[in-house]
């Protein structure tokens, strides 16, 4: 799919990242605290989709490379027509590269969530979306980390930082669709801004100077939204 | 009064099947569908809201017992009927137009089915017109909305523009709720209620409806 915008330095796609799915992370994405115990109905149910989707989840990702043309604390330039605005700007200071990615834990999680909801099986359909959005934000681990690969001495990477939160407003998905080729991923930006499939990250990750970009903390850290159930 | 404690235990343990069949055989031994209500399921809805709030127990327990719940409402609701009880409320629920995300709403549909209430889920993407629609042909008594992105919350307000445009408004108390939604803004938006999790869904409504 062509796309308008500046020329990438170098793009990938990933038709399938291998995320692994424990048990104790599912557990924090339902709602538990560190050490808290699941009842053993649930404990049955999270055992019971965590097999179901080791064998049928298959989450992809893709990003696409380009240089900072120009930084400021509330602005981001990587072309003419590509400019991110807020605080991106600072959250990403001293990045001499940005990644635009974006990931998704794939239509066969979304599938398998819709079948449960619609069975009415509440429990599983929690269990279920909760294994979504953990699939999406493995897989963009899982992109950094293949990343990792692109960086030059002395560079890091930042952690990523994704619209909606994180000092970007959503409306700058629309920008993150036209500088990398989610479609290649089978990701769909709807006009309301939101993914589809709606299991979907995407974002920004910055390489740059170790001792100069910020490469530690969680973008929930910049988030006012304290009692947040994703809140990581 | 035919003993309820194991329905109730039933309901704290999120045993679905336990809590059904307990349920039959209170029926069997006498007792009354309205006071098994009464005397069964508020308490023990009201001891996990209690569990939940003390961290003892986390959103899948809430989750369980509220299904516990509906299949006891499933089987004593015909019953209560006959005897001309009335569901605690008529709800519809959806998330707001332009919003696909569907767990809270979902989560929320769930908690007021097992709390009584008989739940119209019109499902993610739902525009103004459509709440309006279903308000006058559910004779809903409450509607619940839901959003999760901060670009698609004044959709809240749009559609209770329409309810009231529609002349419906006086009639219906509107709910909000959604990761970004406070209370604040549910009062800038003129909704009557503000659930700030899935577990207080239940008593915001009942609290609405007077109950």
């Amino acid at each position: 799919m062509a796309m308008k915008g500046p020329e990438p330095l170098c793009v990938e796609v990933f038709d399938r990242l291998d995320v692994e799915l424990e048990e104790g992370v599912l557990l924090r994405f339902l709602g538990y605290p560190e050490g808290a115990e699941a009842r053993p109905v649930v404990a049955e149910g999270v055992a019971r989709a965590l097999e179901e989707t080791r064998g049928r989840l298959r989450p992809r990702g893709t990003y696409a490379l380009y240089p900072v043309l120009a930084q400021t604390p509330r602005t981001l330039t990587l072309g003419p027509d590509a400019e991110f605005t807020g605080d991106i700007g600072g959250f990403l200071r001293a990045a001499g590269r940005v990644a635009v990615f974006v990931c998704t834990a794939g239509p066969e999680m979304m599938a398998m969530i819709d079948a449960a909801w619609d069975a009415g099986d509440a429990l599983r359909g929690m269990i279920l979306d909760a294994l979504g959005s953990m699939g999406a934000d493995r897989a963009a681990e899982k992109l950094a980390e293949r990343l990792r690969g692109k960086l030059g001495p002395g560079e890091a990477l930042t952690p990523s930082y994704s619209p909606g939160y994180c000092g970007m407003d959503i409306e700058q998905q629309r920008l993150i669709f036209r500088l990398v080729d989610a479609g290649a991923v089978g990701v769909e930006l709807l006009p309301s801004c939101l993914m589809k499939p709606l299991k979907s990250v995407s974002g920004l990750i910055g390489l740059g100077p170790a001792d100069e970009v910020v490469t530690a903390g969680s973008p929930c850290e910049l988030c006012p939204l304290e009692n947040c159930r994703m809140r990581r | 009064m035919a003993d309820l404690s194991r329905m109730s235990d039933a309901i704290l343990n999120g045993d679905a099947a336990g809590a059904a069949a307990a349920a039959k055989e209170a029926l069997a031994a006498g007792a009354d569908p309205v006071e098994m209500v009464a005397q069964g399921i508020s308490p023990a809805m009201g001891e996990v809201g209690r569990r939940f709030e003390s961290g003892e127990y986390f959103v899948p327990e809430l989750l369980i017992a509220a299904r516990a719940t509906k299949g006891i409402f499933e089987l004593i609701r015909p019953m209560m009927a006959q005897k001309g009880a009335q569901p605690a409320g008529r709800v519809v629920i959806g998330t707001v137009k332009g919003d696909l995300h569907d767990i809270g709403k979902n989560l929320v549909a769930a908690m007021l089915e097992g709390g009584g209430f008989e739940v119209t889920d019109l499902g993610v993407n739902v525009a103004p017109e459509k709440v309006v629609s279903a308000v006058k042909e559910k004779n809903a008594q409450v509607v619940g909305l839901s959003a999760l992105l901060t670009t698609t919350m004044p959709e809240m307000r749009n559609a209770i523009s329409a309810l009231r445009e529609a002349g419906l408004r006086d009639g219906v108390k509107v709910m909000v709720g959604g990761a970004p939604v406070t209370q604040q803004f549910a009062q800038e938006v003129g909704a009557d209620g503000y659930g700030e999790n899935a577990a207080s869904a239940v008593g915001v409504a009942r609290k609405l409806l007077g109950l």
